[in-house]
């Protein structure tokens, strides 16, 4: 299996990037390509010109640390993330939703930046930006803008993007204080995903100061559970809360069905990892 | 631009040039350019590992990667674990463990496990299969090859005793 035949452009800083975006619609950037390149082989997807991101200047990958905030280039590997000690500490569920993208390979290979602009709603890094209400900078033509990420995935496959636009950086608040989990499970490390959660709840004597629960291969977008975040507020997390939680998150979904579990499976599953998530945080 | 690309990429210590589409995989680059036929093509859909390489040090799958973008790179394939004929430790302790019936998917489980190695040394058995877990075999059900790469970790640790 071999891509259809396309122009290749390399574009060594951000603004000449940016110009050849604008300049040729059909361009579409490649950066670790293990998405990408999959679609290209097997013919989903035929770009007919691709824009390597790789010999861009400004985009050598880093983990860095201003303050309270955390920053982390598009072209950062999941590896990368996953081994980021400054990450383990202060943002330990983006940590291990990395470690758990599919395999070694893939994650040497494969970055935050490609991984969230593909807009899948089955990535488990768009779960855990989600739970940790992550800014995305993107730049274009136009400028630098930032987009919060509840604000980032419109569709399935559809994003916040403009055509010219690249991602450039993700910043999320370090909040080594909060409870965090990401929960995944699928058939095996590599196969796609029956369902998983990125928890992210801060608690005050048991009780819960803040929630942000996110849910993938939910729908047609990563979601947040919204209603059942608001319903624990101020709530202790005893077993009923927490049932109660969980249910209150996955009533009204409508998760697809595919050969890895049906719509009702996936949201029998994603009410259970809610419940242990949430379970594991107390006692 | 269009048109074929020149692409410098070392492979195994030895350079090779060629002008090539952009769409070449690297997998075909070095199959079909650098003629070096150990590192295999199984599933070509990311999945099974047989293709697996370290580009400057890391493994990556080689047919999920295209050879404009592994210009000026170093990469080392099965072929550069063994020298003049003799078996490096890891690929003696696959044979003494029997880690391999067909053998299709021993280049990617072998550059897998050099990878998994070169940043642990002493792996536990978990780490080694999650090591290779993206590494498909049909055959052996993983047990062989597990004992191999551990037995491989001992040896290596034993040899770099007797130097210091």
């Amino acid at each position: 299996m071999r891509p259809r035949p396309f122009d290749f452009y390399q574009p060594t800083s951000i603004k000449e990037a940016s110009e050849i975006l604008h300049s040729h619609e059909d361009a579409k950037p490649l950066a670790g390509g293990q998405s990408l390149i999959p679609m290209m082989k097997l013919r989903i997807f035929s770009p007919s010109e691709i824009m390597s991101l790789a010999k861009i200047k400004e985009m050598k990958p880093y983990i860095s640390e201003t303050g309270q905030i955390l920053k982390i280039g598009a072209m950062a590997t999941h590896d990368m993330i996953h081994r980021s000690d400054v990450l383990r500490n202060a943002v330990p569920v983006l940590s291990e939703a990395a470690g758990e993208i599919a395999d070694q390979q893939i994650r040497n290979r494969g970055t935050i930046g490609g991984n969230i602009a593909h807009g899948d709603p089955s990535t488990n890094l768009s779960a855990a930006l989600l739970a940790l209400d992550a800014e995305i900078e993107v730049q274009g033509i136009e400028g630098t803008r930032i987009i919060p990420i509840d604000e980032f995935f419109l569709d399935l496959f559809t994003t916040a993007l403009d055509h010219g636009e690249i991602i450039t950086e993700f910043r999320v608040k370090a909040s080594p204080h909060t409870k965090q989990k990401f929960m995944k499970v699928a058939k095996s490390d590599t196969a796609f995903p029956m369902a998983f959660v990125a928890l992210n709840v801060g608690l005050s004597e048991g009780f819960v100061e803040n929630a942000r629960i996110a849910l993938g291969v939910a729908g047609p977008t990563p979601l947040r559970a919204l209603e059942a975040e608001k319903f624990l507020l101020k709530k202790r997390l005893d077993s009923e809360v927490i049932t109660k939680a969980a249910q209150i998150a996955t009533k009204d979904l409508e998760p697809p069905s595919d050969v890895h579990a049906s719509e009702e499976y996936r949201k029998q599953l994603l009410s259970t990892l809610i419940k242990r998530g949430l379970s594991s945080f107390v006692g | 631009m269009s048109g074929k690309q020149l692409v410098n990429i070392e492979i195994n210590g030895k350079k090779y040039s060629a002008e090539v589409e952009p769409r070449l995989l690297l997998v075909d680059f070095i199959r079909d350019t650098a003629k070096l036929k150990g590192t295999h093509i199984g599933c070509d859909t990311t999945s099974c590992g047989a293709c697996t390489i370290l580009l400057d040090g890391k493994s990556i799958k080689s047919c999920t990667m295209f050879a404009v973008e592994a210009d000026g790179s170093k990469i080392s394939t099965v072929e550069s674990l063994a020298t003049d004929g003799k078996l490096n430790i890891l690929q003696n302790a696959f044979w003494e463990h029997h880690a391999l019936q067909c053998g299709y998917c021993t280049p990617g489980m072998l550059m897998s496990s050099t990878f998994l190695l070169s940043r642990n040394p002493d792996p536990t058995e978990e780490e080694i299969r999650e090591g290779i877990a993206g590494n498909i075999c049909r055959c052996t059900g993983y047990i062989n090859i597990i004992k191999a790469v551990k037995d491989a970790a001992l040896v290596m640790s034993a040899e770099t005793g007797k130097e210091k």
